[in-house]
């Protein structure tokens, strides 16, 4: 039970993160990016990469520390957030889906193929916590979490300070009224650009943090159903646009999804059913949430724009 | 070489017809449906299950028999069924109270794991085949390899275009559905029912996409991700074929199944000659994406003459 906590706390700071990061993008500028599992995946085999002591063959094995593995993540990630932004953004809302849906994708078939990077299917295993080796095995999870934890506090609380500045009022606008944002001058690529580059670090950051808790990756830890679906399901049940939703929606549904796994060992289904059924349940609670109530559990906070007549608007 | 051409006029034909039943969706509803690769996934399933209770016969020529074709028209007419139930349910409240068009694709994604799930539950993970056994095959001079069935399936999808191009163009049907494509209120106005606009074309979609899928299970075999890895080609086709225009999709859909077989192995030849290490055949997905990107950066609005409303 206490182990079970521990794992909790770490990957529900872990799925925070990546909501936080989803939230900016979606939540705040109305970016339908769905490159959110191709975006964890880069940010993930970065840390590792570089933070890794041995190589065996392929690239990596710098022995970095932990803070550049994050570092290394958040601008491998956000390079790639950019090139799809200056590709498709300035295009519509459904070509723009399109193409990130394409380029996680890509990604993760990189990842497949390309031995001498990921070591393919094979995956990259001994991937140390970090802190690890100064309180033992016993205690790592425990401290892990807490510092994951930590990192959560800090981007929520910098995000925080972002989206209540003018900037995020912007974007803000920009979702709620492209036009009239438009009207006023201000250059809508331009802020849409920003907030999916500083989303898509932020998503790399958990990416990378997902790996150095799991100990070993190969790229389907990175599947679109854990890393871009269940993010997408914790922004829109937190409510999107709201900062505190997305943790208290990352945190709720991690734990139903950690505790239906408990739950399914003892029902009489084979065990290669269960992730389907699973699947299937969240995809029915977020097809049910947006029909019947699409501000999420909390909801947005505020609308900046009076214009904004329609309700599915504000709470989109 | 240029067997790998043939296998892409065969790939391409496929793509065309997920293609039409994307681009019907995108016209007249406005939102790429992300589940069209899906529910041409189960289109094929369901032809794969009706063919378990059918007996299949036999044709002269080609393979398969007439149950086949029985399943064939047994499925578009569930996946149209589901496909209308589900935008009964699901979309129609949303076009009700004129929501953001972020929640059609939200609600598109989410059916796509809906339906991905339910595929693997009933079905499970293994592949599958309609025909037992060995196909017939013609081994002709250039490396071609082709089965009678592959030729019907590129026959067969070049009469179903033509059909479809008939019927929106030349029926008081298709042109109501153009009218409302181009000005709903409008034509509203003039008597067109939008509710029965909609039914259609749902209708049309799924009875295009379970002929897609069925075909790609035909000339191929049945996977259950297989919708899923060619939803970049059908995109491709779809916004090449300039804004879903019929026989732009065709051609965008040919030149998509060519460039993915008969492109990749180019490339291949190309990389092995100045030694650069890549496989390409894991990477025909990423072909179709990057030709993607290319078509959006430079020709958003497709490659062809005419769009869906004015050919």
């Amino acid at each position: 039970m206490i182990a079970y906590i521990a794992a909790l706390l770490c990957m529900g700071s872990v799925y925070a993160i990546i909501t936080l990061g989803y939230n900016l993008q979606w939540g705040y500028t109305g970016l339908f990016n769905l490159s959110v599992f191709g975006l964890a995946a880069a940010g993930g085999y970065t840390s590792v990469i570089l933070t890794g002591a041995t190589a065996g063959g392929r690239l990596g094995g710098y022995g970095l520390p932990f803070i550049i593995g994050l570092v290394g993540a958040a601008m491998v990630s956000g390079l790639l957030g950019g090139l799809i932004g200056m590709a498709t953004l300035h295009l519509e809302f459904g070509f723009f889906a399109i193409s990130t849906l394409g380029l996680g994708m890509t990604i993760q078939i990189i990842l497949k193929n390309e031995q001498w990077l990921s070591n393919g299917v094979w995956g990259i295993g001994g991937i140390h916590k970090p802190l690890s080796g100064f309180v033992g095995n016993d205690l790592s999870n425990w401290v892990y979490g807490i510092l994951a934890f930590l990192i959560m506090l800090l981007i929520f609380y910098l995000l925080e300070r972002v989206v209540k500045s003018p900037w995020g009022r912007i974007q803000m606008a920009i979702k709620e009224d492209e036009k009239l944002t438009e009207m006023l001058g201000k250059k809508v690529f331009s802020y849409r650009f920003q907030s999916l580059v500083l989303g898509s670090m932020i998503i790399g950051i958990g990416g990378a943090m997902f790996a150095h808790y799991q100990g070993y990756i190969n790229p389907m830890s990175y599947t679109d159903i854990m890393m871009c679906f269940l993010p997408l399901l914790m922004v829109v049940a937190g409510g999107s646009g709201n900062n505190k939703g997305s943790i208290v929606g990352a945190f709720v549904i991690w734990g139903a999804w950690s505790v239906s796994e408990m739950v399914a060992g003892y029902l009489p289904i084979s065990s290669a059913k269960i992730p389907h059924i699973r699947t299937l349940v969240v995809g029915i609670v977020i097809i049910s949430l947006l029909r019947w109530r699409p501000t999420g559990i909390i909801g947005r906070e505020q609308a900046v724009s009076s214009t904004a007549k329609n309700k599915d608007i504000i709470a989109s | 070489m240029l067997g790998s051409i043939v296998n892409g006029i065969i790939l391409g034909s496929i793509i065309t017809l997920g293609g039409l039943g994307i681009s019907y969706i995108l016209l007249i509803q406005n939102y790429f449906n992300f589940t069209g690769g899906t529910f041409f996934t189960l289109g094929a399933y369901l032809a794969f299950a009706f063919l378990s209770i059918i007996p299949m016969g036999s044709f002269p020529v080609v393979s398969f028999g007439p149950g086949l074709i029985l399943a064939l028209i047994l499925s578009m007419i569930v996946l149209a069924i589901i496909m209308t139930a589900v935008d009964k349910f699901l979309y129609q409240p949303l076009r009700k109270r004129n929501s953001p068009f972020m929640f059609f694709y939200l609600t598109a994604f989410g059916m796509l794991f809906v339906l991905r799930s339910l595929i693997y539950l009933i079905w499970g993970p293994q592949l599958k085949n309609y025909i037992s056994g060995v196909r017939k095959t013609y081994h002709l001079a250039g490396g071609i390899n082709i089965s009678p069935d592959e030729i019907f399936v590129v026959l067969a999808t070049l009469i179903i275009v033509g059909i479809v191009y008939y019927f929106q163009y030349y029926t008081k049907l298709g042109k109501a559905m153009l009218a409302t494509a181009n000005d709903s209120r409008l034509a509203e106005i003039s008597g067109i029912k939008n509710k029965h606009v909609h039914t259609t074309v749902t209708i049309i979609a799924g009875v295009l996409t379970a002929t897609a899928g069925v075909f790609y299970g035909l000339a191929i075999q049945l996977r259950p991700i297989m919708g899923f890895t060619l939803l970049m080609a059908m995109f491709f086709a779809v916004v090449c074929g300039g804004d879903g225009a019929i026989l732009g999709t065709l051609g965008a859909g040919l030149i998509i199944g060519i460039t993915q077989e008969f492109g990749s192995e180019i490339l291949q030849v190309i990389f092995d000659s100045t030694g650069i290490p890549i496989e390409m055949s894991g990477y025909k997905q990423v072909l179709a994406f990057l030709l993607l990107i290319v078509i959006l950066t430079t020709k958003p609005h497709g490659i062809f003459q005419g769009t869906f409303l004015e050919r």
